[in-house]
């Protein structure tokens, strides 16, 4: 292994973090636009798919050519490892902004966009856990991720919460239907990442420590 | 069942006023594959060469501390070395088959150690050769010179010619640093067989290799064993900083 190989393993540990400030921005923005029917924010998170996916593919073939020509041991190996894996999540991720924000502008199109605060909040826990994820990996400071399980504990509770409501709103008029919906769908979006975000400390604290836990 | 075959307590050796070994203690598991990596001068080969006492060939070598093995200091005045190497076989960095037949090159051990009749010997020849995995590529001329054999062959030779003695330990001192990646496969493929019956102590350059064939690893620096332990736990995850260092060649 030559110093070559660290400088390109630096190089794709920037790719890796613009793929994650990219895709946190996205979650952050596509919340926004569902809470407050910004229409402009939710445009700007569908035009940054494609970049999402460009970022995930020359990730994993950078990752795959360092491990084939270099095959690393271990602080490189596991670093390597988790950035495969990770890109996954924040992959994930991405694709969940996507379908907040395409269901902001659904909602908007049809004139049915209601201000639920409810949202706001869980996304802001949602984003905030991705966030902190995202740093660990950045900066190895794994005590970020720490209270992850609580933390996700919070958001499956709301995502049940909000559940109850729903139903209690589309059984009390079938108009309600259509936007309770599509409330329920966001809620259960913004709790997979943070099962995501969950998933990317784990492979981070793998990554710092060489030990595996599981958050749950 | 897996027990140390092998103890390694305090040894030091010096070459003259030279420490080459600096109060290295390591066990060494029956019927497993250990390596030993370490750079260039680390004593990696002057430890492996320890186990059979190859070093009371080097004049002005002093060794102090004990190798147990079946509860014996090999290192005690009243070992037979002749002995001990039959028990503890060397294969070396270069294939070095007597300039003979392959059936002699095979038969020169036990000849020496007093089997002489042709039965025997062929029993043994097929035997070792097989065990070698050499006996499809050469059964139809085993009367043919060994030299004419090409380098991973010989290399396969020379490991059937140290089973031919009855060893329970192999030393291999980077047995395949001058083979192509086929021979090489061969050999670690090999090295995984023998290890049901025999125990296998491996120096090698090449990490990979290393962590491909090896049960347990023992990174060595300075004449200092810095770590020792399981192989997947020496390349995931060392506990020493130095190891880390030279394992993701951070070194120097």
């Amino acid at each position: 292994m030559t110093s070559r190989f660290h400088s390109d393993l630096d190089a794709l540990t920037d790719d890796v973090n613009e793929m994650a400030t990219l895709v946190c921005s996205m979650l952050d923005r596509s919340v926004t636009a569902f809470a407050n029917g910004d229409r402009e924010m939710a445009e700007w998170v569908l035009e940054r798919k494609d970049e999402v996916s460009r970022l995930d593919s020359l990730i994993e073939d950078e990752a795959l050519r360092l491990l084939v020509l270099h095959q690393p041991m271990a602080r490189d190996m596991r670093r390597l490892a988790t950035i495969l894996k990770i890109i996954t999540y924040m992959e994930r991720i991405g694709r969940y902004a996507k379908n907040i924000a395409t269901a902001a502008l659904d909602l908007m199109d049809e004139g049915l966009h209601t201000p639920m605060p409810k949202i706001a909040t869980m996304g802001g826990l949602a984003v905030d856990m991705v966030r902190d994820a995202i740093k660990a990996f950045e900066s190895g400071d794994i005590s970020l991720v720490r209270d992850f399980g609580p933390r996700d504990d919070e958001l499956d509770r709301m995502r049940y919460d909000y559940l109850r409501t729903s139903l209690e709103e589309m059984k009390a008029c079938a108009c309600n239907v259509d936007v309770y919906s599509s409330y329920l769908m966001v809620a259960r979006y913004l709790e997979r990442c943070g099962d995501n975000a969950c998933k990317m400390a784990e492979k981070t604290y793998y990554m710092v420590t060489g030990r595996r836990i599981e958050i749950r | 069942m897996t027990d140390n075959i092998i103890d390694i307590n305090g040894l030091n050796l010096w070459y003259g006023d030279n420490q080459a070994l600096v109060d290295v203690s390591m066990p060494v598991m029956k019927n497993k594959i250990t390596a030993l990596i370490g750079p260039s001068g680390c004593g990696k080969s002057t430890l492996l060469r320890c186990i059979n006492r190859m070093n009371d060939i080097i004049e002005g070598c002093r060794v102090e501390g004990e190798i147990m093995f079946h509860d014996r200091n090999i290192y005690s005045p009243e070992t037979d070395v002749m002995g001990l190497r039959k028990k503890i076989g060397m294969i070396f960095q270069k294939p070095n088959p007597f300039p003979m037949s392959i059936y002699e090159n095979v038969t020169y051990g036990p000849k020496v150690h007093g089997v002489n009749s042709r039965e025997a010997l062929d029993s043994i020849v097929e035997e070792c050769i097989r065990s070698s995995a050499l006996w499809d590529e050469v059964q139809d001329r085993l009367g043919a010179s060994a030299m004419s054999l090409s380098g991973g062959q010989q290399q396969r030779l020379c490991i059937a010619r140290a089973l031919s003695v009855s060893p329970e330990v192999i030393l291999m001192d980077e047995p395949t640093s001058a083979l192509d990646p086929i021979a090489t496969s061969k050999i670690e493929d090999l090295a995984q067989e023998l290890k049901r019956d025999y125990t296998v102590v491996i120096v090698t350059h090449n990490m990979q290799q290393a962590s491909r064939i090896s049960d347990y690893t023992g990174f060595m620096y300075m004449g200092k064993l810095i770590e020792c332990g399981k192989t997947e736990e020496i390349f995931e995850n060392p506990q020493e900083e130095l190891t880390e260092r030279y394992i993701t060649g951070r070194f120097g």
